[in-house]
């Protein structure tokens, strides 16, 4: 069984249409770069496939299901913005995920926050942009999700974090889950693919494995991606 | 899950509502004292100043936490979080539902042993006077009062669970994609649309009634007529039937509101 498909899918917004009949199907086991530039309709994507967007036209199936609590059961999120409460610490949203999602592990969350050097007592509101991203990765690659949406993961940290956050998301990865990740650092994540989709004004303009794409075209992702999206 | 998510929604409000709570204990303590050892009118006035402030402040800060309950949290980024838990929208709504009302009706009952110390303290009238008054009072109901009491208190409190489900409907009307440019006052009017539009079913359903049954004239008379020569047992029972009406009247319309919101949350959900 697939792990997601999608049969033409679009998503209006007043003025403008952020996903154009989109049909896509993908499988367990990969890491896919979702790539094009602002205003593609890979944040759109993303929110549909997580549930929070259910105003969309088209069908999406997460291991055979529409999109409700038992796919989101299967699903670990990262957004691009921070989703804590104002009164919320480390080990209050550990123990949240850990009552909501049966894959959630205390001992990989725990061991995760201590290689990045974050306090679990500390309240979130006090931390740094750069260490909620962390908290929130910490969150997310700590569930044995089938499916993880990953939207920019390492937009808003330093250089030296980003290597620890690219190996975490990698040895997490097993062929039984397949990560999605948005990305506008290419050449940084480029490694880490193996299949990617290049989304251009809300439509699918390449989809493929990553060293097909290299060969057929004799030049790497980041290549590619300049002279599709050359503005 | 519901109870889990009871749980969370009691954690990221108790701090606010036990705030509310020691500023009308500590109002209505200070207040009074001030009234009665002070006889300078500039500290009278100031009391009076003093505890309006107070009820305005728990009123405010209850509307604002209940906003919290359900605005931030589904449709702010922490929306983001709530939204993917692998729960369904309707024990979300029913979890907000339940907290709120619990806590509006905690803040009315500490509000009424507020009104009682404060009586207490303004007036000469002894704790063990107003339990003689209270007493007095239940002798004469003969325990008839009982179960009206209790009827009462669900009716008021279903009434309030009524009044937070059409918000929480006005709500999530306010972030449908189309009202987003006039979120804030659309969502004002949509709770006056909706008020306007309960009230004109209430009255179109009673003319129905009316018209429908041949002997409801009929009975409206002589209800009318034991009203006015019925005993307080009957006229507690003829109470007891209305409060029923109203029990059965708000489920109907918390059933409705949140059916409807729902709906909405499954079908045009869309956090920016």
């Amino acid at each position: 069984m697939n792990l997601i498909e999608i049969n033409n899918l679009s998503k209006t917004y007043p003025g403008t249409k952020a996903l154009k009949e989109i049909d896509l199907t993908l499988e367990s086991g990969h890491i896919i770069g979702l790539l094009g530039p602002n205003g593609s309709g890979k944040t759109t994507l993303m929110k549909i496939l997580t549930g929070i967007i259910r105003d969309h036209e088209g069908q999406v199936l997460i291991q055979g299901q529409p999109v409700s609590e038992k796919t989101k059961a299967l699903v670990s999120y990262l957004p691009d913005c921070s989703y804590f409460s104002s009164w919320m610490r480390p080990v209050d949203i550990m123990e949240m995920f850990q009552d909501f999602y049966q894959d959630f592990s205390r001992e990989k969350f725990r061991s995760m926050l201590q290689s990045l050097g974050l306090n679990e007592k500390q309240r979130i509101r006090t931390m740094s942009k750069g260490m909620v991203e962390k908290l929130q990765l910490c969150l997310v690659m700590s569930r044995d999700a089938h499916l993880y949406v990953l939207d920019e993961p390492i937009g808003g940290v330093d250089p030296a974090a980003r290597d620890y956050i690219l190996d975490t998301i990698l040895s997490n990865y097993n062929e039984h889950s397949t990560i999605l990740m948005s990305t506008h650092l290419i050449a940084d994540v480029e490694k880490l693919f193996d299949t990617v989709i290049f989304l251009k004004e809300g439509s699918v303009v390449l989809h493929g494995e990553i060293d097909d794409i290299r060969a057929r075209e004799g030049k790497s992702i980041d290549e590619l991606f300049r002279e599709v999206f050359r503005c | 899950m519901l109870t889990k998510l009871i749980k969370y929604d009691i954690r990221s409000t108790w701090r606010d509502f036990t705030g509310i709570f020691l500023a009308i204990l500590l109002g209505v303590i200070l207040v009074p004292m001030a009234m009665k050892n002070f006889s300078n009118e500039l500290v009278q006035l100031t009391a009076g100043l003093v505890a309006f402030a107070i009820v305005i402040a728990v009123i405010a800060i209850t509307i604002i936490n209940l906003f919290k309950i359900y605005n931030t949290n589904v449709f702010s980024k922490e929306g983001y979080l709530t939204m993917t838990l692998p729960v369904k929208a309707s024990q979300i709504l029913t979890s907000k539902l339940l907290v709120s009302s619990m806590w509006i009706t905690l803040t009315g009952i500490v509000s009424i042993i507020g009104m009682i110390i404060f009586t207490l303290i303004i007036t000469p009238m002894g704790l063990d006077q107003l339990w003689i008054g209270f007493r007095a009072l239940a002798e004469q109901l003969d325990g008839m009062a009982v179960p009206t009491l209790i009827l009462l208190a669900l009716v008021i409190i279903l009434s309030i669970t009524k009044e937070v489900a059409k918000l929480f409907l006005a709500c999530t009307v306010a972030h449908l994609k189309f009202m987003a440019k006039w979120r804030i006052p659309l969502g004002i009017l949509t709770y006056f649309v909706l008020s306007w539009i309960e009230s004109f079913i209430f009255q179109i359903t009673g003319d129905i009634l009316f018209r429908l049954s041949g002997r409801f004239e009929e009975l409206a008379l002589q209800l009318q007529s034991m009203a006015g020569s019925a005993t307080p047992q009957e006229f507690l029972g003829l109470f007891n039937g209305a409060l029923g009406i109203g029990m059965v009247y708000s489920l109907l319309l918390i059933v409705g509101f949140s059916a409807l919101t729902i709906w909405l949350l499954n079908h045009k959900l869309d956090l920016d």
